[in-house]
C-alpha cells in the first residue's frame, strides 16, 4: 500500500470489490477501481451494462430503488478526508450534497428558476437570506446561464429550453459546493448546439472537480475524456487514456467485441 | 477564480445541526408510524367489538338459536338465516342485472368514444357515483314502488324487485368504471393489431379486449357484490323488511344490513342484540372474503 | 361460423345501445322526478320554517319545521370527522408511501383494504357497541351523540384518504421522487417541498371524496345518535339532526304533503352538495393526469 498512500492525496476515490444487485439480478460484479482527482472520466458501454448503477453508487442513490443490495467498499476523498460511504462515516444527505448528480433528462423542480437553486441552498446548506443571492448568481455564472436568465429568475423553470434546463441543473449542483460530479448522459436529451455548450462547460469544470460522466456517444468520449472506462455486463473491461483513444487498435477491437 | 465557491460551505452545517436534523427525522417518522398504527388497529378494534358482543352466544350455547329460519322476537325466535339468504339473494340479483348492463355500457362507451354521446354517457356514469344512496332510495320509494304496485297489481310494491332495480342502478357505476379503466389501459399495440386485421370496434371489443381484461371484469363482479351486500339504505327503504325468504320477486325480504338497523332502532331483548352482532360478524366475514378474493385475483398466480 | 359471428356482433351493438339508453333513461327519470319536485320546494321556508332566517342563525331561535338544523348538523359532522380523519389518513398514506419497509407495508396495506371493504352499517354498529361497552365500564352516562358519529364517520372515510394519498405519492414519476434526494434533501424535506406539492391534486381529490362520503352517509349516523327532531347541536355530546337521515325519516314517516315536499327539497340539496363535491374531485383528478402526461411528452422531446 506504500506508493498508494504516498499518492493518496491525489486520488478522488478508491473502489474495492464493489458489487450491486437488485433482487436476484446482479448489475455490478466485483469492481475495483481507482479514480484520480481533477480528471474527467467517461464511462461507455451498451445499455444495461451497469454504467448508471455504477454512477449511482457514489451518491448511494441506488438505495432509493427497491431490492438494492451493495457489497464492497467505496471510499471517497472529500476535503482531504477519506470517507467510506457505505459504512455510514457520513450522513447520506451530506454525502449527496458533496457528490452532485445531473440526470439524463433535466429534472428541474416545478418552481421558479431561482427557487431551483435557493431551495437546496436553504435546506441542505442552511444558508441564510443574505448569503443566498450571491451564491445563486455565482452558480448561474459558472454554467454561463446568468446572462440568459437574469431577468427571468422568477419565471417557472419549465419555460427554459432543454439545454438551459440542463445547465440549470448543473448550476444547482455546483451551488452546493461538491467535490465529485456525476453526470448521467448529460447531453442525451439535447440538441447539437446545447450539447456543445455543455461539453465546453465540462472541460472547464474538470479542473476544479473530479467528473464522472456516462456517455452514449463514442465521439463524445473521445472529445471529453481524460480516461475512458468501458463497461460490459457489470464489469469494467477496459481503461483507455486519452492518447490511446485516437488510433488505438486495442480500443477499436474492444469496441467491436462489445457493441 | 477560486477553487470552490466564495463561501466555505463545507463546515457550514455543524454536526450539531446534522444531529438535530436526524432527530427531527426520527420524530416525524415516529409520528407517521403512530398514525398508521392507529389506522391499522381500527380494523382490529371493529372486529374485536363485534366478536366480544357475539361471544355470549357461543358461551351460553345459543348459537344454534341464531342459526334458525324464523325471526319472531316476541315469540322467542331469533333466527337470522332468512336475513342471510335475503342479503345473498338481493346482492346476486342486483349483480345479475347490473353486470350485463355494465358490460353493455362499456361496449357503448368504447365503440362511441370518438363521438360526443359516448363521452357524455361516460360522464353521466361518473356523476352517478355522486348521487347519495339515500337519494336513490328516496326517489325509488316515490317513483318505482308505486309503479310496481300498479303494474303488477299485487302487494305493496316494497319488494325484492324494487330493491333489486335500485341496487343495480347503485352498483352500475362501480362495474362500468372499473371495467372501463381496464379497457383504457389495454396496450395500444393490441388495438392497432386488431384494427390492422380489419376488426370493427365491437369485434375488437368482444373478441380481443374483453377476454384480455377478464381479470378486471372478475374484479368488477367481486367489487360490485361487495358493494351490494354491504348496502343498507336501499334494502331498508325498498325491500319490505319482512324476515322471510321471498317466494317471488314481488315478495318482501330483509337483509343482514337492514336487520341490524331495524333491531337497534327498537328496544329489544339481549338475545336480539346478540343476533345483531352475529349478523355483523357474518357481514364482516363476507367483506373479508370479498377482499381476499380481490387480492387473490391481483396475485401473479392468476 | 361467419353468420354466427356477424349475428353476435350486431347483437352486441344493439345490446350496447340498449344498455346506454336504458341507463340514461332511468337516470333521467330519477333526476327529473327529483328535480321537478325538489325545485318546487326550494324556498327559505324549506330551511327555516316559519321563523326568520336571521333570527335562527344568529339568535338561536328554533327553525320550526325547517331543515336548517339538519344542514348545520351535516356540516358539523363533516367538519368534525375531517378533523379526525385528515391527519390520520394523510399521515398514514405518507408513511406507507415513503417510510414503510416492505413487510409492515403489506400488513398495514391489508388492514387498510379490509377497513375499506367494511360496510358502513358495521361502522355504526361499532359505535353502538362502543357506547354499550363504555356504559358497562367507565361512563355509565355514555350515550350516542355527535362526537361518536364523527368518530365512526372518520373511520369510514379513513381508507379513502390513506389510499389516495398513498397512490398519489407512489404514482409520481421517478425523476421527481429522486431529484430532491440526489441534492441531499432529507426524506422529510423531500416530502414537504417536492413530493407533497407535486401530489397535492391527487390528495386533494381524495379529501373531497372523503368529505362527500361523510356528508351523504346514513347508515353510520342511524346507529350513533342522529334524531329526526333536534335543534342545532350545542355540544359534542348532543343528539343532532342531519340531512340524509332527515330525508330517510320523512320518506317513511311523513304525515303531510308539506313534509313530503320538504323531503324532496332536502334530497335535492343533498344531491347538489355531494354531486358538486364529486364533480370537483373528478375534475382535479382529470387535470392531474393531463399535467403529468404533458410533462412526459415534453421530456421525451
Amino acid at each position: 500500500m506504500g506508493t498508494k498512500e504516498h499518492n493518496a492525496a491525489a486520488l478522488a476515490a478508491l473502489i474495492e470489490h464493489l458489487s450491486v444487485s437488485f433482487g436476484p439480478r446482479q448489475v455490478l460484479k466485483d469492481l475495483d477501481l481507482t479514480l484520480e482527482k481533477g480528471r474527467l472520466y467517461v464511462l461507455i458501454g451498451r445499455s444495461g451494462a451497469g454504467k448508471t448503477t455504477f454512477l449511482r453508487c457514489f451518491n448511494r442513490l441506488n438505495e432509493c430503488f427497491p431490492g438494492c443490495h451493495t457489497q464492497g467498499s467505496l471510499r471517497l476523498n472529500l476535503g482531504n478526508q477519506w470517507v467510506d460511504i457505505y459504512r455510514n462515516d457520513l450522513p447520506v444527505t451530506e454525502l449527496r450534497r458533496r457528490v452532485g448528480m445531473v440526470f439524463q433528462t433535466p429534472n428541474t423542480l416545478p418552481a421558479s428558476v431561482e427557487k431551483n437553486i435557493t431551495l437546496p441552498l436553504k435546506l441542505v446548506l442552511g444558508l441564510g437570506k443574505k448569503e443566498i443571492p450571491e451564491k445563486v448568481e455565482w452558480a448561474l455564472r459558472q454554467t454561463h446561464l446568468w446572462e440568459e436568465v437574469r431577468d427571468r429568475l422568477h419565471l417557472p423553470a419549465g419555460i427554459l429550453s432543454g439545454g438551459q434546463q440542463q445547465r440549470l441543473c448543473l448550476a444547482r449542483v455546483l451551488a452546493l459546493d461538491p467535490t465529485l460530479l456525476l453526470l448521467d448522459e448529460p447531453t442525451a436529451s439535447l440538441d447539437f448546439r446545447s450539447s456543445q455548450k455543455i461539453e465546453e462547460l465540462l472541460l472547464n469544470l474538470k479542473e476544479r472537480y473530479t467528473i464522472l460522466a456516462v456517455s452514449h456517444s463514442l465521439s463524445q468520449a473521445r472529445r471529453l475524456g481524460d480516461k475512458v472506462l468501458v463497461f460490459n455486463e457489470g464489469r469494467r473491461v477496459g481503461t483507455f487514456e486519452r492518447s490511446e483513444l485516437q488510433q488505438g487498435e486495442r480500443f477499436q477491437g474492444l469496441l467491436e467485441e462489445i457493441f | 477564480m477560486m477553487k470552490t465557491g466564495p463561501f466555505l460551505s463545507r463546515e457550514k452545517i455543524s454536526s450539531r445541526q446534522l444531529r438535530r436534523a436526524s432527530r427531527q427525522e426520527a420524530l416525524i417518522r415516529g409520528l407517521l408510524f403512530g398514525a398508521t398504527l392507529i389506522s391499522g388497529l381500527a380494523v382490529g378494534a371493529i372486529l374485536g367489538f363485534l366478536a366480544y358482543f357475539s361471544l355470549p352466544l357461543v358461551f351460553q350455547g345459543q348459537a344454534g338459536q341464531i342459526l334458525d329460519w324464523r325471526w319472531r322476537p316476541f315469540q322467542g325466535d331469533f333466527g337470522i338465516l332468512p336475513m342471510i339468504v335475503g342479503s345473498l339473494l338481493l346482492a346476486f340479483s342486483a349483480l345479475l342485472l347490473a353486470y350485463p348492463l355494465g358490460v353493455g355500457l362499456c361496449g357503448f362507451v368504447f365503440s362511441q368514444r370518438q363521438k360526443p354521446w359516448g363521452r357524455l354517457v361516460l360522464l353521466a356514469v361518473r356523476l352517478m357515483t355522486g348521487v347519495p344512496t339515500v337519494v336513490y332510495g328516496f326517489v325509488s320509494v316515490f317513483l318505482l314502488v308505486p309503479l310496481i304496485r300498479t303494474w303488477f297489481a299485487q302487494g305493496t310494491g316494497f319488494s325484492w324487485l324494487a330493491a333489486t332495480l335500485t341496487l343495480s342502478l347503485l352498483i352500475l357505476p362501480t362495474i362500468v368504471l372499473l371495467t372501463w379503466a381496464q379497457l383504457e389501459h389495454t396496450a395500444i399495440e393490441l388495438r392497432l393489431a386488431a384494427a390492422a386485421l380489419g376488426f370493427t370496434p365491437s369485434q375488437e371489443l368482444l373478441w380481443i379486449l374483453l377476454p384480455q381484461a377478464s381479470r378486471g371484469l372478475l374484479a368488477a363482479v367481486i367489487l360490485g357484490f361487495g358493494r351490494a351486500v354491504g348496502d343498507t339504505l336501499v334494502a331498508l327503504m325498498l325491500a319490505g323488511n319482512a324476515p322471510q325468504i321471498p317466494d317471488s320477486p314481488l315478495d318482501a325480504l330483509r337483509t343482514l344490513t337492514s336487520h341490524i338497523a331495524l333491531v337497534l332502532a327498537t328496544d329489544s331483548t339481549s338475545l336480539a342484540y346478540q343476533s345483531v352482532f352475529a349478523s355483523g360478524l357474518i357481514l364482516f366475514g363476507l367483506a373479508a372474503a370479498v377482499n381476499l378474493a380481490l387480492r387473490w385475483l391481483k396475485s401473479p398466480a392468476w | 361460423m361467419d353468420e354466427m359471428h356477424r349475428f353476435l356482433d350486431h347483437g352486441f351493438i344493439w345490446f350496447s345501445w340498449l344498455a346506454a339508453l336504458l341507463t340514461l333513461g332511468a337516470l333521467g327519470l330519477f333526476l327529473g322526478f327529483l328535480g321537478v319536485n325538489g325545485l318546487a320546494a326550494l324556498n327559505l321556508g324549506l330551511f327555516f320554517g316559519e321563523a326568520s332566517p336571521w333570527q335562527v342563525i344568529m339568535g338561536g331561535q328554533p327553525a320550526g319545521e325547517g331543515i336548517w338544523p339538519a344542514c348545520v348538523g351535516t356540516v358539523y359532522l363533516v367538519v368534525l370527522s375531517s378533523l379526525l380523519a385528515l391527519p390520520l389518513g394523510i399521515g398514514s398514506g405518507v408513511y406507507l408511501a415513503q417510510y414503510a419497509s416492505p413487510a409492515p407495508k403489506r400488513l398495514f396495506g391489508f388492514a387498510v383494504d379490509l377497513l375499506a371493504g367494511i360496510p358502513s352499517i358495521l361502522m355504526g354498529l361499532f359505535g353502538f357497541a362502543l357506547i354499550l361497552f363504555l356504559r358497562k365500564t367507565l361512563f355509565p352516562q355514555a350515550n350516542t351523540c355527535l362526537l361518536l358519529s364523527a368518530v365512526c364517520l372518520a373511520l369510514l372515510v379513513l381508507p379513502y384518504l390513506i389510499l389516495t394519498t398513498q397512490s398519489s405519492l407512489e404514482g409520481l414519476p421517478a425523476p421527481i421522487k429522486v431529484a430532491g434526494l440526489s441534492l441531499g434533501f432529507t426524506p422529510w424535506q423531500n416530502l414537504v417541498h417536492i413530493l407533497l406539492p407535486a401530489a397535492s391534486r391527487g390528495i386533494l381529490s381524495g379529501i373531497i371524496l372523503a368529505v362527500g362520503r361523510a356528508a351523504e352517509d346514513t347508515a353510520v349516523i342511524l346507529l350513533t345518535g342522529v334524531v329526526a327532531n333536534a335543534g342545532t347541536p350545542q355540544s359534542l355530546t348532543d343528539k343532532y339532526a342531519a340531512l340524509p337521515f332527515h330525508i330517510f325519516y320523512l320518506a317513511a314517516e311523513h304525515r303531510t304533503t308539506g313534509e313530503l315536499a320538504q323531503a324532496y327539497g332536502a334530497a335535492l340539496i343533498l344531491l347538489l352538495l355531494t354531486g358538486t363535491l364529486y364533480a370537483i374531485a373528478y375534475w382535479l383528478h382529470a387535470t392531474l393526469v393531463n399535467k403529468w402526461e404533458q410533462k412526459n411528452i415534453m421530456l421525451r422531446r
